[in-house]
């Protein structure tokens, strides 16, 4: 039999090191015997949760109804072709874009699923904008803001993904981010509407977002004012 | 309840288990004995056929209906037996193991059980254990007899073990032991998901039970005083937070009620020390537990508290379909579970068994599964002069069980350790 020097416990005698300090074993009248270990070395992994199957039958469940509806407008307003029955297609496409199609496809990187999600996205909004033909707010407006947002997203996905940033550096990008973004949207707004009114909200989010992440900059620095936010804010 | 019956209600604590149950966790504890001889497999097999109608509460499956689970006869005659694992207590599927919601385990001269929490809790799956036992050693050709953990075998199971005590007490003053008050967390290195670091300390039961008396305590106060302060000093090195600590220990109500069911009859008290009021030591620790523990654990208390459980299952969340129930409790269980629990110690005591059989045991393991938040589950379990204590822990580091036996061995305990890191 062996002990740790330093925990002063008895080990087993297969143990080569001692496992709560890690110390190793070195007991020349008695070597560590190469007998049976206490535990197997068999891992039984269960098997996943079989997510692609439940995302294909979620998948079908949202198409029999979309059926339904095509039919029901096709028979009911002919002469029209499609009406509502659209809306209710284009929405659950979105949404099977949007919450589906992540769980059929496995190991997929995040930037490509933002794109993929941005362009329904788009294509959702660019549908409402040709059935009211309205004036030219999505080229304008909606197209810059999104792709604005899909890029934001996909710069955070892959710094979270592969920084794995502290509490404050991820409170700064996303700050940043945020006053961004806010700053676009008011440039979009300013060159579609023409008048600076629609500027107040976008300017002042923008400028709360800039000093809340100059704060949090100084948070990253500072041991001190770390320490203190973790005791006064903790959850 | 008749044998012949075919079916069975969750038992009141049980109810909460399946609701918690999850893809990647489950509420699961293990007990082994370690005989003398190389365990025979097939003779291992054939002693858990012959058991098992002894047992008509675990010869079941889980099944849904609308407002609750319920337990059903296992149309299969047993479960297999399997080579041990590396990584026990990993998560319980209703539909695998032939539907049975424990699994048996063999290694060496190891018997191994891991029961799912719904079906019944540590005393129940040890008296299994040892009867269990008792007939593979009888197929082995010892003469075993009943008494002490070991059932009889060749009469039925009476009523008083397959009935849910709990109903008997239900009363209007009930009063919850749980806190929602957030305590100290240990956090480390998370293991990949499904695996268990598991560390044994065995100890001879008579050193143990004679510093507890030098602190007039209990085996289980004074262990898990010890572990607590494990935490304190943790926390004292870790931050500068002062959160409070709390240990959560399962305490069997068949003592104090006269009951000898084998379902879930349990409730949990929870200790809490507050460290921002000074410096402890451990002679500090050990009093205060000892002294709270002793407060609350009366018969009055506990009746209250069976009381208070029973009214959350009758009240009107009794008419929610089981999918709503489920999302509540597994709500529940995720915003408050285990947050007021730093760590949970469940002793399942001593184990008695006949002196005929005594000589073919080692000692008995007892496991409490791994937590979701407190990573580290610390359970223990006694035979003849041998106690073990055993963690499981899903992080990478030991600090937490190295504290814990080293403090041991400072107080004259000689232990020794197995583990399968």
């Amino acid at each position: 039999m062996s002990y740790c020097v330093n925990c002063g416990v008895e080990l087993d005698v297969s143990a080569k090191k001692c496992v709560l300090c890690d110390t190793p074993v070195y007991n020349p009248n008695h070597p560590p015997e190469d007998v049976p270990t206490p535990y197997s070395d068999r891992v039984v992994l269960p098997p996943k949760v079989r997510r692609r199957f439940s995302a294909f039958l979620f998948s079908v469940i949202l198409l029999l109804p979309n059926i339904v509806c095509l039919l029901a407008d096709l028979l009911v307003s002919k002469e029209n072709g499609l009406t509502w029955a659209q809306y209710v297609n284009t929405s659950s496409l979105l949404v099977w874009v949007l919450f589906v199609l992540p769980f059929l496809i496995e190991k997929v990187r995040p930037f490509v699923l933002i794109a993929v999600d941005s362009i329904a996205i788009l294509g959702y909004i660019f549908f409402f904008y040709c059935s009211f033909n309205q004036s030219g707010w999505f080229l304008r407006v909606a197209l810059p803001l999104v792709l604005v947002f899909a890029v934001f997203a996909c710069i955070t996905a892959e710094f979270f993904d592969r920084k794995k940033p502290d509490w404050p550096l991820q409170a700064i990008v996303l700050c940043f981010q945020l006053g961004g973004f806010a700053a676009v949207c008011a440039a979009a707004l300013y060159v579609y509407f023409g008048t600076p009114l629609f500027l107040a909200v976008p300017v002042v989010v923008s400028v709360c977002s800039i000093v809340v992440g100059g704060f949090f900059i100084y948070v990253k620095h500072s041991r001190r004012m770390r320490a203190w936010l973790s005791r006064r804010f903790f959850v | 309840m008749s044998q012949n019956k075919f079916w069975f209600k969750l038992d009141n604590a049980g109810k909460v288990f399946p609701g918690q149950n999850t893809s990647k966790w489950s509420n699961i504890f293990r007990a082994t004995i370690l005989l003398q001889e190389k365990i025979d497999p097939e003779l291992l097999e054939q002693a858990l056929k012959d058991v098992l109608p002894r047992f008509p509460c675990f010869d079941v499956c889980i099944k849904s209906g609308f407002f609750w689970f319920y337990l059903e006869k296992n149309p299969h005659d047993a479960p297999p037996v399997c080579a041990d694992i590396n990584n026990p207590c990993y998560r319980v599927k209703f539909n695998e193991n032939k539907r049975f919601l424990f699994r048996v385990f063999y290694r060496e001269n190891r018997v191994s059980v891991e029961f799912f929490h719904a079906l019944t809790d540590g005393a129940g799956a040890t008296t299994f254990l040892c009867t269990l036992c008792a007939q593979y050693l009888r197929l082995c050709g010892h003469e075993i007899p009943a008494g002490g953990h070991v059932l009889d075998i060749t009469q039925p199971a009476p009523e008083s073990e397959l009935t849910d005590p709990f109903y008997d007490y239900e009363g209007k003053h009930g009063r919850s032991g749980r806190s929602t008050r957030k305590v100290y967390h240990y956090r480390g290195t998370p293991l990949p998901t499904h695996t268990v670091g598991i560390i044994t300390g065995i100890m001879p039961t008579d050193a143990v039970l004679k510093k507890a008396k030098e602190y007039g305590a209990t085996v289980t106060e004074y262990l898990s005083a010890v572990l607590l302060y494990c935490f304190y000093e943790q926390q004292k090195k870790e931050t500068r937070r002062e959160d409070d600590l709390s240990v959560q220990i399962p305490v069997s109500l068949r003592k104090p009620f006269n009951r000898t069911t084998l379902r879930n009859f349990t409730l949990t008290y929870q200790i809490r020390i507050d460290p921002s009021l000074g410096e402890y030591s451990l002679e500090e620790f050990v009093r205060q537990i000892m002294l709270n523990l002793r407060l609350v654990n009366n018969t009055k208390n506990l009746k209250a508290m069976v009381a208070s459980n029973l009214k959350l299952e009758k009240g009107a969340m009794r008419f929610f379909p089981l999918v709503l129930k489920n999302l509540a409790i597994n709500l529940s269980f995720r915003l408050t579970g285990e947050h007021s629990t730093t760590v949970l110690f469940s002793n399942v005591g001593k184990m008695t068994v006949p002196p005929e059989m005594e000589e073919h045991v080692q000692r008995l393991d007892f496991m409490a599964g791994p937590g979701k938040i407190n990573g580290v589950r610390v359970g223990c379990g006694s035979i003849k002069n041998v106690l073990t204590v055993s963690f499981l822990d899903i992080c990478k580091e030991t600090e937490i069980e190295r504290r814990f036996f080293t403090t041991l061995v400072k107080a004259g305990i000689p232990v020794k350790i197995e583990s399968n890191r």
